[in-house]
């Protein structure tokens, strides 16, 4: 120790005056629930015009594309910005189409009842304790079938809730997580790190985007309906879409929900025949 | 599984999760981990663990502040060390812990309990990251004189985390530690300074006047 060392606290108070990580964090998060804090999770339906004043000043491709879009999808509803929407749009468009009167007594309906149920099995099966994940299950299981229970709050109360949208979130994490380990062979080649790490890594934690291996490994955990993405980006053109299907159910048969992609975003959207929950 | 109105299950867990995770813990001995309410508050608890066998912790009985945030588990608990502790990650003065899964980021899952937690932290206790410190004066100890940073944290685990108060690191003297001591110095950083300066009293006493 060199003797010309002025003496020192010997716990020096640098380590205070700079902020902590955790500080930066808690910094970053209240800036960003600011940010939101007028988001609704899941918000009322709109009209696509709503979307284009989004682009007023914008590039004429996304106009150009909007317009088209609007021709055959003029609805839409937004969804918040959390890093959440992929999930939240997905368990939101499928209890939709769960609570449809018109879908009430069809084939589809008696066979999503089952699927759902048995999320349990594929949780436990691909070792996720059932005591951690139970309270998971039960709610999102209750959200997919409100509509059986007359006097119940509204759907788009219960998804405009804190805990009930965190926890059906939460559960559709876990089954991208387990169809991911259950059928590694068909995944791993897409991911960049070993399966469970991937799962581990960037499907679990809450606020992190799904990109296209979790949307194809969550069509297959849930095998229930085609996903079908409308691209909004600047590639010249039509507005191109990407489909996603379940491997081994017939697809044709399977209702289809319709999203939204801008770069690090997915919101709802509504084909002009589409029987929508106001 | 009990039927459950849909209603109440949109409310949230209730005392339901934390008093399963506490269960969970009391079923499993071999982990040596307990997790214990302080009150009937369900939002503040205290875990305990053994420090991990060949590590200077190893003998120490570690107890972890718990704060559980409203939205747990999708935010990850809040927790902090009760036992003081010589560690880089860990703050030797608040017991404030750098570990990935404990921050509001995008490392903690909802799957993951205090259990889970309490176990990292003990791993945490076994592979110091001195790169990524909490303590930015341990973690130099640590990077500059591996061995004399043992030494100081064994002292630091005889002193602080077993339950003989007194009992002193090897061929510490009580009658040493106690003249320093009337200097005015803490138990804690006179043991440091013996360790660091080989139980040499008047290297020790340097060490403590001049913070070296």
């Amino acid at each position: 120790m060199a003797s010309s060392d002025p003496p020192r606290d010997p716990h020096p108070p640098t380590t205070d005056e700079r902020p902590t990580d955790q500080q930066i964090l808690d910094y970053e998060n209240s800036l960003r629930a600011e940010l939101l804090a007028d988001a609704p999770f899941v918000s009322e339906l709109a009209g696509l015009e709503e979307l284009e004043k989004e682009y007023e000043g914008g590039a004429e491709i996304f106009r150009k594309k909007l317009q088209e879009l609007k021709k055959d999808y003029p609805i839409y509803r937004s969804i918040r910005k959390d890093g959440n929407c992929f999930y939240r749009a997905f368990g939101w468009r499928l209890a939709e189409l769960l609570w449809s009167p018109s879908s009430a007594s069809s084939f589809w309906h008696d066979t999503a009842k089952a699927v759902l149920i048995s999320t349990r099995e594929l949780l436990t099966s691909s070792g996720y304790e059932q005591v951690m994940i139970e309270d998971f299950y039960d709610t999102f299981l209750a959200a997919m079938k409100l509509r059986e229970a007359p006097g119940e709050p509204t759907g788009l109360e219960v998804f405009q809730s804190e805990y009930a949208s965190s926890t059906t979130i939460c559960h559709l994490r876990l089954c991208t997580g387990a169809e991911l380990k259950r059928s590694r062979d068909l995944y791993e080649g897409f991911a960049e790190m070993p399966i469970d790490e991937f799962v581990i890594k960037s499907v679990e934690p809450m606020a992190l985007e799904a990109d296209n291996l979790q949307i194809s490994a969550l069509v297959n955990a849930i095998p229930l309906v085609n996903i079908r993405i409308a691209n909004l980006d600047t590639t010249p053109g039509s507005i191109n879409f990407h489909e996603f299907s379940p491997m081994d159910a017939d697809a044709k048969t399977l209702p289809v929900i319709t999203l939204l992609f801008r770069p690090g975003h997915y919101d709802v959207l509504y084909g002009k025949n589409e029987n929508v929950e106001k | 599984m009990p039927p459950r109105s849909s209603t109440s299950a949109f409310k949230g867990p209730g005392k339901g999760r934390i008093m399963k995770e506490i269960d969970a813990c009391r079923t499993d001995k071999e982990a040596k981990i307990k997790v214990e309410l302080v009150d009937d508050n369900l939002s503040h608890l205290k875990g305990t663990f053994e420090g991990p066998p060949a590590t200077p912790y190893e003998g120490g009985h570690f107890v972890v502040d718990i704060q559980i945030p409203a939205d747990y588990p999708f935010k990850p608990p809040k927790m902090k060390f009760d036992t003081r502790i010589y560690h880089p990650n860990i703050s030797s003065q608040t017991g404030a812990i750098c570990l990935d899964i404990l921050k509001d980021g995008v490392a903690w899952s909802p799957v993951y309990t205090l259990k889970t937690a309490l176990i990292s932290l003990q791993s945490l206790l076994q592979s110091p990251e001195p790169n990524d410190p909490q303590d930015a004066e341990v973690a130099k100890h640590f990077i500059r004189d591996r061995k004399g940073f043992e030494e100081t944290a064994r002292a630091w685990t005889a002193l602080h985390a077993k339950d003989n108060p007194d009992a002193l690191p090897a061929g510490m003297d009580i009658s040493v530690v106690k003249s320093l001591e009337e200097m005015g110095f803490s138990r804690a950083d006179v043991v440091k300074a013996l360790s660091k300066a080989g139980n040499n009293a008047d290297r020790a006493a340097e060490i403590l006047l001049t913070g070296a």
